[in-house]
């Protein structure tokens, strides 16, 4: 285990990184741009080895046939044991707010959830700060770009290592921050500045959910630490919430709501996984993600791939006590991870900004990982966000290499042949593709990472559906249909990328001001249009992510779900005693294993059919203008129907709060006591009429009134 | 022959003191007006306090009434030269063309 000053270290250097940015006018773009880049590298290098230590422990841990043995005997060569069955290591950094029951302090919480998510954070992170100096070389606000990923990396890092629900909120708070400043980073456009605020909106919008699952955590358990919130769930022992007198087991206390009595769990559950929907951009809450994508690509990667948007994932895993113990915010959880995972996938298809494509495949993956936590297969949600996260990122920055190598044209309809310009990017994309349609043979170890984290959780899902679990036969169908249809979509961008003739070549010019996403200054660069190579800046975390995306599913696969993952989940995910569909997988039919392979390779041909060797057949399609290419490239429409209803709903709400905040209160207080001054000021200063006389007058008439008072006072004539 | 009584003095000083007022108000032409009717309202103080001196055979009143002609005096002196300096500047001193002080 890592000693706790090089935790401290990962977790609070780059946040100091960022601040560099402040001082960028005396110390130059460099300096900030090494700082950032080698601090956030070396906690990433921590962090890997951390978690190659953790796991490498577990074999050695595993003889002694201990529950938690991985993990005490990992926490011994450390400091104290943990207190909690949690099994958790929490180095408090200092106390921050302590009000009666209400604890809330800074503090690092070291258990196997957190150990993954350092080391997908900080690894990916340090990977795009590195890849940041070949894309970002020509951008004239370097500085304030790395500090801004340091920043975001400071904030997620505080999110995953929080020991209580506080903490939490001011990470989860500060990715939204950073994602709003590297969204709208090229401020002087349009787009990017209306996608920053819809994201930040949005976001919004799960945010009010997740404050209130928090205040109604607060309500039952009287605290919004973790620990006792999730030992009092996993040991159903008695709590009183506030303001009731009536003490019932953790997992059936009730709110009393508009005279119903409702499961305090359940609401809570929904509550929480509202805030997780619009971090992770799930069905109604997904319209942000693909707007973000006017972000640099780099951010696109790091924040909209691999880190910020499977906060909502960890929150729910880390959880996993609440909605093991509740049915019907389980089963939400499944449906709108099983929709989005649908949904997300037809929109994919239909896409030509190649960005978008890989965004709304992000949004299928996140829908993936949702309906595997709600069906129970936490442990596999978990594995496959870790595997995500290599191969989106990989996807994501192979697409930014493209998008730096076609000098900033994002349109696959403009590109296409350059695999013969850029051969590296052309593998490593290749490589992210196969990781991301999970190409691998049942029963063997040969695959890729996707295919390992992609069929556990169909493989639990449809176990799931045969315990009878809520959605879970349904998330079984949709999840296969997605598989069928990212596999498409993903063969897709690569034959429309990379293959068949150049299609940009046969233009003049390269449509700079409709889709170039950089900043001023970009058109004037003295290169010639050819498509290029990228840096070896841009090619070495590619490679990195190309091995992360290979091996990281066969690695791993053990630790996360398999044989060891007891040892090595070590309590921080929690399983009731009746659910096994993690262990039920290896019972489904053989034609369960058999079905994700039968549908990607389907994918594969279809797509291979219409975009390899009959190129047109795609663009006659979108030209036909059927229905349904309609629904998909305007994803469902769903931009217009929020459009006409809520952004104008709202407008037309606020107009008239503000007309009658206006007029009536304004009107009534601040503005008519000022006039009533005003107005009785200026009848007053018409006594005034500068003759001396009037003057005279008015103060022998008070000396007479005021000598008259006084002498009837004393006793008048008498 | 009637015996000249306190209540005959103050009789006078109330009407000095009345015709000095109303020399204020009525007067619309100028401002020396006023400064002599102020003058009549302090000389008619100044016999009240010299006829209550004398009826009660105490000598306060009748000191006190040699500060106030002092003062009359300063005043008168003050005042005139405010007026001289006040014709020289606006070569006018009538009553109602002094109204800069309106608000």
């Amino acid at each position: 285990m890592l000693p706790d000053s090089l935790l401290i270290y990962i977790v609070l250097a780059p946040g100091l990184a960022a601040l560099t940015g402040l001082f960028h006018k005396w110390i130059g773009d460099r300096i900030v741009m090494f700082a950032t880049t080698g601090v956030v590298l070396s906690a990433g290098a921590l962090s890997l080895f951390q978690l190659f230590a953790y796991v490498a422990g577990l074999g050695h841990a595993g003889a002694a046939e201990h529950h938690a043995g991985g993990f005490d005997a990992y926490l011994t060569a450390g400091a104290e044991a943990a207190a909690s069955e949690l099994n958790q290591h929490v180095i408090k950094l200092m106390p921050w707010i302590h009000v009666g029951d209400f604890k809330a302090d800074w503090a690092i919480r070291v258990d196997a959830l957190s150990i993954v998510m350092m080391a997908v954070i900080t690894g990916v992170s340090g990977l795009v700060h590195l890849y940041s100096w070949g894309y970002m070389s020509e951008d004239p606000h370097k500085a304030r770009f790395f500090s801004y990923l340091s920043l975001f990396t400071f904030m997620m890092l505080m999110l995953v290592v929080a020991d209580n629900f506080i903490q939490l909120f001011f990470g989860w708070e500060g990715v939204g921050l950073a994602s709003y400043l590297l969204i709208g980073f090229w401020y002087t456009k349009k787009a990017p500045n209306d996608a920053s605020i819809k994201a930040f909106v949005t976001n919004r919008v799960g945010d009010f959910g997740l404050a209130l699952g928090i205040m109604a955590v607060f309500f039952v358990f009287r605290t919004v630490e973790f620990a006792p919130v999730l030992d009092a769930i996993r040991n159903n022992t008695v709590v009183t919430p506030v303001a009731f007198a009536e003490a019932l087991p953790a997992r059936e206390s009730v709110f009393v709501f508009l005279g119903e009595r409702v499961y305090a769990l359940e609401v809570i559950g929904i509550l929480l996984f509202i805030g997780a929907m619009g971090k992770s951009a799930q069905f109604f809450l997904h319209v942000w993600l693909p707007d973000a994508m006017e972000g640099p690509t780099p951010v696109s990667a790091l924040i909209h791939a691999a880190t910020m948007v499977t906060a909502g994932v960890y929150l729910v895993c880390l959880l996993s006590p609440i909605y093991e113990h509740t049915i019907y915010a389980a089963g939400m959880v499944t449906i709108v991870g099983a929709v989005t995972a649908l949904y997300a996938a037809t929109v994919g298809m239909a896409q030509n900004d190649i960005k978008r494509v890989i965004a709304y495949s992000t949004c299928s993956q996140l829908g993936y990982m949702f309906f595997a936590a709600g069906v129970g297969a936490y442990e596999a949600a978990m594995f496959h966000l870790f595997t995500h996260a290599f191969f989106k990122a990989l996807l994501f920055l192979g697409a930014g290499s493209v998008i730096h190598g076609m000098h900033h044209e994002q349109d696959m309809r403009r590109m296409g042949g350059l695999a013969k310009f850029m051969p590296l990017t052309y593998a490593a994309m290749m490589i992210g593709t196969i990781a991301i349609i999970g190409l691998g043979l049942p029963h063997t170890k040969f695959g890729f990472a996707g295919f390992f984290s992609k069929d556990a959780i169909l493989e639990s899902t449809f176990a799931g559906g045969t315990a009878q679990i809520m959605f879970a036969q349904v998330a079984f169908w949709f999840g296969l249909v997605a598989a069928f249809l990212t596999s498409f979509y993903s063969w897709r961008l690569i034959y429309m990328t990379f293959h068949g003739p150049m299609a940009s070549a046969a233009h003049g010019d390269h449509h700079h001001d409709a889709h170039a996403h950089d900043a001023q200054g970009q058109d004037d660069h003295g290169h010639d249009h050819t498509p290029h190579e990228s840096p070896l800046t841009m090619l070495i975390p590619l490679g990195l992510l190309s091995i992360g995306a290979i091996f990281a599913g066969v690695y791993f696969y053990d630790a996360f779900v398999e044989k060891q993952n007891e040892l090595f989940w070590a309590g921080a995910i929690y399983r009731a005693a009746e659910n096994h569909v993690l262990h039920d997988r290896h019972y489904v039919p053989e034609w369960v294993l058999w079905a994700p392979l039968v549908v990607t390779v389907g994918g594969f041909l279809i797509a291979t059919f219409t975009y390899f060797f009959n190129r047109g057949v795609g663009k006659r399609v979108a030209d036909s203008g059927g229905p349904l290419h309609a629904l998909f490239s305007n994803k469902w429409y769903f931009d217009e129907i929020y459009q006409a209803t809520l952004v104008r709903g709202s407008a037309l709400l606020g107009n008239l709060f503000w007309k009658a905040d206006k007029k009536i209160i304004d009107g009534i207080g601040p503005d008519g006591t000022a006039s009533l001054a005003k107005f009785s000021a200026r009848q007053l200063s018409k006594m005034h009429t500068g003759y001396l006389y009037h003057y005279a007058f008015v103060i022998i008439g008070a000396v007479i009134v005021f000598g008259a008072v006084l002498w009837l006072r004393t006793g008048g004539a008498n | 022959m009637m015996e000249l009584g306190l209540i005959h003095y103050l009789i006078v000083s109330a009407a000095l003191f009345t015709i000095g007022v109303v020399g204020i108000f009525v007067n619309r032409k100028n401002v020396i007006v006023i400064l002599m009717a102020l003058e009549l309202i302090l000389l008619s103080v100044n016999i009240n306090l010299v006829a209550f001196s004398v009826f009660t055979g105490t000598i306060q009143g009748q000191i006190f009434a040699m500060l106030v002609l002092t003062v009359a005096a300063a005043e008168a002196a003050v005042g005139l030269a405010i007026l001289v300096v006040y014709f020289r500047n606006r070569r006018d001193i009538s009553v109602e063309n002094v109204d800069l002080m309106k608000g």
